[in-house]
């Protein structure tokens, strides 16, 4: 039983470097014949791309401006998930949680993990009694939030965007177990 | 050759499937669950406006779901708290459902502690529906949810909603 068929490969390898071989590599892409070595590639494609985009990296379009000015509104991403397969995030990291469903996620920055005590003063932003400098931040912020300290298995998530009024901000502590990953880029 | 092919073949195709089974579709407490749920955000579901009799069907077979009492305790909505009887949980099941063009619950992320005739569920619930006349709704919400086996049959005993991002 031959599964993938070599000669027909060399067949296609010689014709490209021959005269005109580009123009015939070209539609031999575009119209592939329909033999066995291109439905087990093409099969192979299609499983491959499916657990890499479900899996590893899963596309994603930034829906709002939270994350402004890191991140633009209805800028397309990828999570690269692998990022904490064997590492836990750390302060500051921007990370990629889901959100309810598969198909919902938020993008926010960790501020603070488990124990961390967090408070806002005049829009800025302690973390465990002291003033932590936040570069990202553009923009006035007036926000006041009495502290709290973030509870077992808690990750505390803020967007960079502290123009918008506190409550219609989605910011707060949320259980690790929904953390998927890293934004790309 | 053939034979020789064939005679493999056959062993390893019943492994696979024995495995396939084992792994997917072998009825445990924990896939009866998980069924439970399924069921349960079915008979919430309503795809389009609905005659009196079918929305009064669909609410009745919501009762089947709760246990004598079941406890409420909501985040937030301290007048929702409470011990409710599966009557009344269809009563505000039939009202609620009458308030909404289309709805859907979905259930997600499910992680079960399963004792003998007990089990805690965690999970997460989006809600989503068409208010009449006003803007379309999307809910997230954590939970914890009692269950316990009665009559061979899984029902829920209490509920714990939390919101999923909390300041």
């Amino acid at each position: 039983m031959k599964l993938i068929d070599h000669e027909a490969h060399e067949k296609e390898g010689k014709e490209a470097l021959e005269p005109g071989g580009f123009r015939r590599l070209i539609h031999a892409f575009f119209f592939p014949k329909m033999v066995r070595s291109f439905f087990i590639r093409f099969l192979t494609v299609v499983i491959v791309a499916w657990v890499f985009f479900k899996f590893i990296c899963l596309p994603l379009v930034v829906m709002g401006g939270s994350m402004l000015p890191t991140y633009a509104e209805r800028g397309f991403n990828f999570c690269w998930k692998p990022a904490y397969w064997f590492s836990e995030p750390e302060r500051g990291d921007v990370v990629v949680m889901k959100y309810g469903s598969d198909k919902v996620m938020i993008l926010k920055r960790l501020i603070a993990k488990e124990g961390d005590t967090v408070e806002f003063r005049n829009g800025k932003l302690i973390l465990n009694g002291r003033e932590l400098d936040e570069p990202y931040i553009q923009g006035p912020c007036d926000w006041n939030l009495p502290p709290r300290t973030v509870e077992k298995d808690h990750y505390y998530l803020v967007g960079d965007n502290r123009a918008v009024p506190m409550r219609r901000h989605i910011f707060g502590q949320m259980h690790k177990r929904y953390l998927q990953g890293v934004p790309l880029w | 050759m053939v034979k020789k092919i064939l005679l493999a073949a056959v062993p390893l195709t019943l492994i696979l499937a024995a495995a396939v089974w084992f792994f997917f579709f072998r009825q445990t407490e924990e896939s009866i669950i998980r069924g439970r749920f399924r069921e349960f955000s079915e008979a919430v579901e309503k795809k389009g406006p609905e005659g009196g009799i079918t929305a009064v069907a669909a609410a009745r077979s919501l009762g089947g779901f709760f246990a004598e009492r079941t406890s409420v305790d909501v985040d937030g909505l301290t007048w929702l708290n409470g011990d409710y009887s599966p009557d009344v949980i269809v009563a505000n099941a039939f009202r609620a459902r009458a308030m909404f063009s289309r709805l859907s619950l979905e259930f997600n992320d499910i992680e079960l502690e399963i004792r003998e005739n007990t089990a805690r569920a965690f999970f997460t619930a989006v809600l989503e529906a068409d208010p009449k006349n006003r803007r379309p709704v999307r809910e997230i919400r954590e939970l914890e949810a009692g269950l316990r086996k009665v009559d061979g049959k899984w029902v829920f005993e209490s509920f714990r909603v939390r919101a999923i991002i909390k300041k």
